[in-house]
């Protein structure tokens, strides 16, 4: 105890040192957290998106960007696939049920997806959660709209408001290639948060994706005079040709493979069947390289705070020489000068540590909106991983070793400086 | 705009659809892997796909005795050692109750004139399962090399309830762990 007050005021005396060594190691304990819970948690975000599908069904290309596309709204637009063959797969004996997806349109920045009431009744995250709503109900008319909860807290819109979509996908309104001006939607209803890209999308039914483009040629908006007025349009009178994708559920896992290679070797349409689990492992991989390498950095800076604390204590040990002198006097043995220095390496870097986990707190609570709002990604304010306990009982570890260098020093100093005449 | 480029793009899409080829990797092979549930008493399904060259040796068309001896035989110790190949946890007591193997021929028309029409053939088989007692919190390890000593890398995908899972095992080294 005597010794541990010692370590504690012999720290106290030299508090900017103290204070900038500590700040040091906090800083690289913070990194090295922070990457951890940002690798850990991001992958929790995106496996707690999509639960109990099989299979993400779209054209034929690229599974990841099929799966982020469809599920995660990020990155180039797939292919579409006509309504026929969804129809087709819909009605297959061996599927228990399919949620459409249509995406292309956007408002405010926020992707607009065309969808059917399926996705309300089935579709799951984190488990077993469903969708439900904060106010009103699912859209049933064409120009109905359900709101996720970023996009209604985003934009302040409510129950009963009427808002424009964009055709195709823009920053801001009136940046988008054309506003579907003539034909708006009216909010049926704001979706309850479920902090996964849900959250930042707009849900209209898929006749309400056909039904804006009703009066278009070409690609192109109808000429002055063309245009189908929106009242004249019905869910009856819309004709669906194409959805983007399709997630499904199999009424067995054995199905789920025998459905993927039919839906792979369909010989109407070229087609792919993604197992998102399986898809978002192959993500994983693909990115373990460059978390590694980063990582590898955040141990070496580690190492530099390490070595801070290290060269601090190892300097400090020229200006304490009177103070180990007159320790040696009254009766402290060299176990006792040894056991000082290392009881203050570690308190440094134990100080660092919590300093460091502190720092990952303040940043998750400050950047976590930031992050999601950018990214997508929700990354959960939690304590440290199993990894992240091993990275701190690891550092602390490594404080109390560097401590024997300069504890060394010490106890070899206050023999010299003992035998000599002058200090 | 949109609605056309994809018209454009599905129409130009589709006569690539019959002149398609599936990947064809000398060493490696593809196993699935699915189980409606781990608790209970589980029935599952396990495919096995694999250029053939990877277990009898040679792709082209068996015509001789010999050779046709050879596809036989292979195919017989697929069938015959898969429980060495995918080795299902020993608690569990899992049984093969139906197997099928068969070797299946892909021809490439040749490229250039006078060329050799190019083929290609590929394994497939599939094993139906049953276990007398739950998977949950078990390992299913690989043995594919002490078989086929040609297959060293394999693409394992399990489904077992909601569980998706994957491994790469390279060298028969790789475990799948099934969740609790």
């Amino acid at each position: 105890m005597v010794l541990l007050s010692l370590a504690y005021h012999s720290l106290k005396n030299r508090v900017l040192t103290t204070a900038l060594t500590v700040f040091s190691i906090g800083l690289s304990i913070a990194l090295l957290i922070g990457v951890e819970n940002v690798r850990v948690g991001a992958r929790e975000s995106f496996a707690n998106t999509i639960s109990q599908t099989d299979l993400i069904v779209g054209a034929r290309g690229g599974s990841l960007q099929l799966l982020l596309y469809s599920v995660f709204r990020i990155g180039a637009a797939t292919n579409n696939i006509t309504y026929q063959t969804y129809e087709h797969w819909k009605n297959h004996p061996a599927v228990a049920w399919t949620i459409p997806y249509s995406l292309g349109d956007s408002h405010r920045g926020f992707r607009v997806v065309g969808t059917d009431e399926n996705f309300y009744k089935h579709y799951r995250f984190r488990r077993d959660r469903s969708i439900t709503f904060d106010s009103g109900r699912l859209p049933q008319d064409v120009f109905e709209v359900a709101l996720g909860s970023d996009v209604a807290k985003t934009l302040g819109y409510k129950t009963g408001d009427k808002i424009v979509i964009t055709h195709g996908v823009a920053a801001a309104a009136g940046r988008g290639i054309l506003d579907h001006k003539d034909k708006p939607f009216t909010v049926s209803g704001v979706l309850t948060k479920t902090a996964t890209p849900v959250d930042r999308s707009l849900y209209i039914p898929l006749e309400g994706i056909s039904a804006v483009h009703i009066d278009w040629t070409d690609g192109a908006p109808p000429m002055p005079g063309e245009e189908v007025p929106a009242e004249k349009i019905t869910k009856q009178t819309v004709k669906i040709d194409q959805i983007t994708s399709f997630l499904l559920r199999s009424k067995s896992r054995i199905d789920t493979l025998r459905l993927q290679r039919e839906i792979s070797t369909y010989a109407e349409e070229p087609m792919q069947a993604i197992i998102p689990g399986l898809t978002l492992q192959e993500l994983w991989r693909t990115i373990g390289y460059a978390e590694d390498a980063l990582t590898v950095v955040t141990f070496f800076v580690i190492i530099v705070g390490l070595l801070g604390m290290l060269v601090s204590l190892y300097t400090s040990l020229n200006e304490r020489r009177r103070e180990m002198a007159i320790l040696r006097a009254i009766g402290a043995g060299p176990f006792k000068i040894i056991s000082l220095l290392v009881l203050e390496s570690f308190l440094l870097s134990i100080a660092g540590c919590v300093l460091g986990v502190a720092l990952v707190y303040v940043l998750s609570v400050t950047f976590q909106p930031i992050v999601e709002q950018h990214f997508g990604l929700y990354v959960p304010i939690q304590p440290p991983t199993s990894t992240g306990w091993i990275y701190l009982g690891a550092v602390a570890v490594a404080g109390l070793i560097i401590g024997f260098i300069p504890a060394w020093k010490a106890y070899r100093n206050t023999l010299s400086d003992g035998l000599s005449v002058r200090l | 705009m949109r609605f056309a480029l994809v018209l454009l793009a599905v129409s130009v899409a589709l006569p690539a659809q019959t002149r398609s080829r599936k990947a064809h990797e000398h060493g490696s092979a593809k196993v699935n892997i699915a189980f409606e549930t781990a608790k209970g008493s589980p029935k599952g399904v396990i495919e096995f796909e694999s250029p053939a060259d990877g277990v009898v040796g040679f792709e082209y068309e068996a015509k001789t005795a010999a050779d046709k001896a050879k596809v036989a035989a292979a195919l017989n110790t697929l069938k015959a050692r898969f429980a060495e190949m995918v080795i299902l946890p020993a608690a569990a007591a899992c049984k093969v109750t139906n197997k099928s193997a068969k070797l299946e021929a892909e021809h490439h028309d040749a490229k250039q004139k006078g060329a050799k029409q190019e083929q290609h053939s590929e394994v497939h088989a599939e094993f139906d399962v049953a276990c007398a007692k739950p998977l949950s919190g078990l390992e299913i390890r690989f043995g594919f090399m002490k078989v086929f000593p040609k297959i060293h890398d394999v693409e394992v995908a399990l489904l077992v309830g909601d569980q998706q899972a994957s491994a790469d095992v390279e060298n028969d080294k790789g475990v799948l762990k099934i969740a609790k």
